[in-house]
């Protein structure tokens, strides 16, 4: 496919018509600035196939901005398998669609569609065309910064490809085969999970079954105990009758019956054997009694000897015990002595003691005594002393408090007195020779008066001078001081003094006094705290002590001092005592031991004469005689009897007694035993009997038999489902296995065509397309040797430059299907670096030799090496 | 006088083979027996002789044994029925079930003891019955052998009653329990000696028969669902004996091998007879394409739908599709290939799991096309 040229008008950028003419097959390079229409070109041969003339929004988003109201159009014309192709779109207001086909025209839905099919994409149902439509073009038109972009684009492609490769491929191709898929897993999702196990109405059936088993086990092993008991039942029943009809304990009882008659002959033999034996029993009683009578005749004649010899040593006893009584006897009397001796001793010991005391006692009393009268008569002195000062106090009473008094009258008398003699007239004299009167009394020399009456001066010689005070109160103030001069003197009058100086000395007099009888006082109380008659007491006290132990002394014998204390006297009175109460004591011990010796002297007489007279009684001999023939006789008739028991007991040995009453025991029990287990079995049968009945009455057997069916139906349904899982199992694996195969029937080529430009760009590298055709996993030599990864792992310019090999790949399988190819490339590889680049100039110089490639490009410096000039768009 | 023989009626027996026809074979042995009491009235039979085998189990429900005796009522005459191996007079067993739950009827004789019966016929006249009862489940002593020295009076017909395996007679017994000695009638002066056990309709000897069963019950073609009409002038007489029908269903197995046309006409023949009166069981053998297999499955599906039961097996019938068998399946792309891969598999190993996938394939297939083709004729419509 080869297009010529590309007309737009009033189309985006292109607001006059615009043809991009000429263009050749193999590479164009459209180069030019950004901006100024390469991709507003790219966008308008997508459009003018791909998108529907009718579409209403197409008109607004496709007019110029300077021109919104203008029907955008394209306009291509191309060459496809030697035929011409014009194809005429306008969008907006004048929508039209035009497909000449070698002249010959096809319009509207009719061209949009033949053009659907010889591109490979489809129409959206509603609006712009939206990638997954896009279909071939989409992948092979590649927009700006899409390169990489590889999963999206095949996906949409993929059944277009696979579609537009179905000549080619033949039978390869399904077209309903995923559905069929599709129904075989759900087929057998109903029957199997993912992990083969049985699910749904499968699963629900075997669970039955297994539960129907179970159920026919349990009845099953309950028919089988139901048989068993049914046999069971039948040979106790024989085993019943048997024992019904011969009755065996029966016969076990009879021989019973004889054996115990034999028992009961044997019976008598026993008794005559007892009776022999109580026999030889009385004559061994004989023999024993015999013998004992003549033990004590033996005995008496030996008693005579041993009572003479225990005489004997009585005897020798008796005087040995006097002795004894004779030795203690004269310890004792020395005890006394002793005793005696030490206790006189302690007597004058003690009187000395006494003598000495109440000596010591008589002279402390007299020397207290004589202080205490001493004492006495010293205090009688200061009491009389006493009662010579307490009268001074009583005389001078009169001046208590006289000092204060006196004080306050003269001060009055002195203010009185000052008062007058301011306001008396004064009179100052200085009299040399002579003297004058005043008053009647004389002045000589030198000095003042102060007159507060009229008074008269007489001057021998010379006259009298009357002198008259001027102030008119004096008087009163004379009277004042003349009342204050009374009460000072009467006070003075009371006292019994007539100056103020006496009367002070009398209260100084009277202050002393009482301090001496104060002190007095305190002197006698201290000499006699409780009084003078309690010493008197005393002092009678201890005259009497005095003579008390004056008598107490004359009352004591007189005596010498033994030289020793009281206590030691008293230590030695205790010794003596003590060995004055053992001799006592082993006295009267000896005492008593002679008296016993005494007694048992006694008694030894006493037997011995009683023996004595024992062996002498009269016709004891005879007696001993007859008593041994006695036990001669007896003897012989113990040997007798005793022979007829043994022959007895043989007799009965060889009968064996015990054995026949075993037997006889045996037999009974193995009658009652025999009897026993018949009822048993009866009972067993009646119980038997009851259970079978219970069970025969379930229809078992029946119940059995129907299970099985059910049994036997569920595993004809089972086999069934298992049968057509596993053929579903089978078929799905093969369906598989033949879908994969197809798919690798279709990479084949694909695979062929991405090698050849991976030899050119990445020498080494290999690419794996999984079923979808997608470039999925990618192993090429790294530093590290082969190292494998997903396309998506690769950089953003290895993704590019892959992305476009694997486009070129598929335009080559789409060529070769005969299917248009045309490769847009807007602003791609521009990640890529100069070496990078450079390679993938070859790869796309090599692919134009098949194929028309369009370079939309504002770098045009990097693609001057592309065989052909760049276009511009002016 | 004139006796009805029958025997091995096996009351309660199930057929897990027919599924849900169990119950119907079931109560066609129940139903039996009513057509033979109408019979033995019709014929004025003096009595009936069940030779043993009236019970499947020892231990049936107790609405069955009801059933049967209901069964009994259409005849008013004595009925003699023995133990045999299925219902062996055990010291428990269904027959005390019977009388405990008070369902014998007056006229029915259980032949519990091996003892002599004197019995009154239907029609006034007596004749003793000789019965060898199994009381054990299995038994390898002769139990007839009593019947040498049983003493009966005078002028009274002898007829032995007995169920077991004659020896000699029949092959398939020869190792098998119950043993019954060949020409018994003979020593033990019987007139008529009537077997069970056997289940076909078998003369043993003049006087001696089994009358098989009177309902079949198995596939084996040996003239089963008759009994015998036995008439005897007097004692000494050779009886005579006559077979008359009393099945209600036909038991066929039909073993279909089908190589050609011509096979696969017969074959579905065959099957067009089966008919509701039928209990089949058919096993389909040989080679057919996908096309007869379709064909002879259909044939099957309707057969099973009018037989009274039915059972089929076709797992050795191979499958050999056809060029066409597979092009009429107008599968391509992988599905083809698969359909190819299986076809190939056919001869191989896995040849019964490839041929369930391939008709499962074919099946999916031909419905996914069906609907294509509705879906395709729908548009196509709306379009004109």
């Amino acid at each position: 496919m080869k297009i010529k040229t590309i007309r737009v008008e009033g189309f985006k950028r292109f607001r006059d018509a615009f043809t991009l003419d000429q263009l050749s097959e193999g590479v164009n390079l459209i180069a030019a600035p950004n901006g100024s229409g390469k991709s507003t070109l790219a966008e308008a041969v997508r459009v003018g196939f791909q998108e529907r003339h009718r579409t209403a929004s197409l008109g607004e988003m496709l007019a110029p901005w300077t021109q919104p109201g203008a029907s955008p159009s394209v306009q291509i014309e191309f060459l496809h398998d030697g035929k011409q192709y014009r194809v005429a779109k306008t969008f907006g207001g004048k929508k039209s669609c035009t497909l000449d086909i070698e002249g010959r025209a096809v319009t509207g839905e009719d061209a949009e569609q033949a053009l659907a099919e010889m591109f490979s994409f489809s129409y959206a149902g509603k609006g712009v065309s939206k990638p997954e439509h896009q279909g071939v073009p989409g992948l092979l038109w590649v927009r700006q910064g899409a390169a990489g972009e590889i999963g999206t684009p095949v996906a949409s492609a993929h059944e277009y490809i696979r579609r537009a490769l179905g000549d080619d491929m033949g039978e390869l191709a399904a077209t309903a085969g995923d559905r069929v898929i599709e129904r075989v897993e759900g087929e057998l999702g109903g029957l199997l999970t993912r992990g083969g196990k049985p699910t749904g109405e499968y699963a629900r059936q075997l669970e039955q079954l297994a539960a129907k088993q179970d159920e026919l086990t349990a009845i099953e092993t309950n028919i089988v105990e139901y048989e068993t008991a049914v046999d069971r039942f039948g040979s106790l029943q024989a085993r019943h009758a048997e024992g019904a009809r011969d009755k065996p304990w029966e016969r076990q009882r009879e021989e019973a019956k004889s054996l115990e008659e034999q028992l009961q002959a044997l019976a008598a033999i026993e008794r005559q054997r007892a009776e022999r034996d109580l026999e030889r029993q009385v004559a061994e009683g004989r023999v024993v009694q015999c013998t004992e009578q003549l033990g004590a005749f033996d005995l008496d004649d030996k008693s005579v000897q041993e009572r003479a010899e225990e005489l004997q040593a009585a005897q020798a006893r008796d005087g040995q015990t006097l002795e004894q009584v004779r030795s203690a006897e004269a310890a004792l009397k020395s005890a006394q002595e002793a005793d005696a001796a030490a206790r006189e001793k302690a007597v004058l010991a003690r009187h000395a003691a006494a003598r000495q005391s109440h000596l010591d006692q008589q002279k402390a009393a007299n020397a207290r005594r004589t202080q205490l009268e001493r004492q006495i008569s010293g205090i009688a002195e200061h009491q009389a002393e006493l009662a010579r000062h307490q009268a001074e106090p009583a005389r001078l009473a009169a001046f208590a408090g006289a000092g204060k008094k006196l004080q306050t009258a003269e001060a009055t008398l002195v203010t009185a007195r000052a008062r007058l003699e301011a306001v008396s007239t004064r009179l100052e004299y200085d009299l040399r020779n002579g003297g004058v009167r005043l008053g009647g009394a004389m002045l000589v020399g030198a000095g003042t008066r102060t007159l507060s009456e009229p008074a008269e001066i007489e001057i021998d010689g010379v006259g009298t001078i009357r002198v008259l005070p001027g102030a008119q109160d004096l008087s009163e103030l004379q009277a004042e001081c003349n009342r204050a001069q009374r009460v000072l003197s009467n006070a003075l009058q009371a006292m019994g003094v007539t100056s103020v100086e006496d009367a002070r000395r009398g209260e100084d007099d009277l202050r002393a006094a009482q301090a001496k009888v104060k002190q007095l006082e305190v002197l006698v109380a201290g000499l006699a705290p409780e009084g003078v008659d309690a010493l008197r007491a005393e002092a009678r006290k201890a005259e009497g002590d005095e003579k008390r132990h004056a008598e107490a002394l004359s009352a004591l014998p007189p005596g010498v001092d033994p030289g020793i204390s009281v206590a030691a006297a008293e230590a030695e009175e205790q010794v003596t005592q003590k060995s004055l109460r053992d001799a006592q004591a082993a006295h009267e011990r000896a005492r008593e031991e002679a008296g016993g010796a005494q007694a048992q002297l006694r008694i030894a007489k006493r037997e011995l004469e009683a023996a004595q007279a024992r062996i002498s009684a009269p016709g004891r001999e005879d007696r001993r005689r007859l008593v041994q023939r006695e036990l001669l006789a007896a003897r012989a008739e113990c040997e007798e009897k005793l022979e007829g028991v043994r022959q007895l007991d043989e007799q009965l040995k060889a009968a064996r007694p015990d054995q026949l009453r075993l037997d006889i025991q045996r037999l009974a029990k193995s009658a009652s035993a025999l009897e026993a287990a018949h009822s048993t079995v009866g009972a067993e049968l009646t119980h038997l009997a009851g259970q079978l009945q219970a069970k025969g009455a379930l229809g078992l057997q029946e119940d059995a038999a129907s299970l099985r069916d059910k049994i036997a139906r569920l595993e004809r349904q089972v086999a069934e489902r298992s049968g057509r899982a596993a053929a579903l199992t089978h078929l799905l694996a093969v369906l598989t296995e033949k879908r994969a195969e197809v798919a690798r029937g279709i990479r084949a080529p694909l695979q062929l065509h991405m090698n050849h430009y991976l030899g050119i760009q990445f020498p080494g590298m290999r690419i794996d397309l999984d079923d979808a055709l997608r470039p999925a996993r990618i192993t090429r030599s790294g530093q590290h040797g082969a190292e494998t990864g997903s396309f998506e792992e690769l950089s953003g310019g290895e993704r590019e430059q892959l992305g476009i090999i694997a486009r070129l790949a598929y335009a080559d399988l789409l060529k070769n299907a005969g299917k248009p190819t045309l490769i847009m490339l807007d602003d791609s590889l521009v990640n890529s670096d100069l070496v990078r680049l450079a390679g993938m100039k070859r790869v796309l110089y090599d692919a134009a030799q098949r194929h028309q490639i369009l370079i939309f490009t504002c770098h045009q410096e990097n693609w001057l090496d592309m065989g052909v000039a760049p276009r511009t768009l002016q | 006088m004139k006796f009805l023989h029958t025997a091995d009626w096996q009351i309660g027996r199930t057929y897990s083979q027919f599924e849900a026809d169990s119950a119907d074979l079931s109560r066609a042995r129940i139903d039996g027996v009513s057509r033979i009491a109408q019979l033995a009235t019709e014929l004025q039979a003096d009595a009936v002789l069940v030779a043993g085998d009236v019970f499947d189990s020892q231990t049936p429900r107790d609405k069955t044994i009801l059933r049967l005796f209901e069964a009994m009522g259409g005849y008013d005459g004595p009925w003699i029925l023995l133990p045999g191996n299925h219902d062996a007079a055990l010291p428990e067993s269904v027959w005390q079930l019977a009388r405990r739950l008070k369902l014998v009827p007056a006229n029915a004789v259980l032949c519990l003891v091996p003892e002599v019966l004197e019995v009154q016929g239907r029609n006034g006249g007596r004749f003793c019955v000789l019965p060898a009862p199994l009381t054990q489940r299995h038994t390898h002593t002769d139990l007839t052998e009593w019947f040498d020295r049983a003493e009966t009076p005078e002028g009274l017909l002898r007829i032995g009653l007995a169920h077991g395996s004659v020896a000699g007679i029949l092959a398939e017994h020869v190792d098998s329990p119950n043993p019954i000695a060949a020409g018994r009638a003979e020593r033990a002066r019987l007139d008529y000696l009537a077997l069970g056990d056997w289940h076909g309709t078998k003369q043993v000897d003049a006087r001696t028969w089994y009358s098989g069963t009177h309902e079949p019950d198995r596939f084996r073609t040996n003239d089963s669902g008759n009994a015998l009409v036995v008439e005897i002038d007097g004692p000494g007489a050779l009886p005579r004996v006559t077979s008359v029908r009393t099945a209600a269903y036909r038991w066929m197995q039909l073993d279909l091998h089908v190589l050609d046309a011509a096979d696969v006409e017969r074959a579905a023949e065959a099957l067009a007879a089966i008919d509701a009166t039928t209990v089949a069981d058919v096993a389909l053998s040989g080679t057919c394409d996908m096309g007869t297999q379709a064909r002879l499955q259909d044939a099957l599906e309707s057969a099973e739908r009018r037989a009274a039961a039915f059972s089929a097996r076709q797992t050795a019938l191979r499958l050999a599709p056809t060029e066409e068998d597979l092009q009429a399946l107008h599968a391509d792309g992988f599905v083809g290939a698969a359909l190819t891969e299986l076809k190939g598999q056919l001869q191989g190993p896995q040849a019964d799991v490839a041929r369930e996938a391939l008709l499962q394939l074919a099946r999916i297939q031909r419905d996914i096309q069906g609907k294509g083709l509705v879906s395709a004729n729908a548009s196509k419509a709306a379009a004109a």
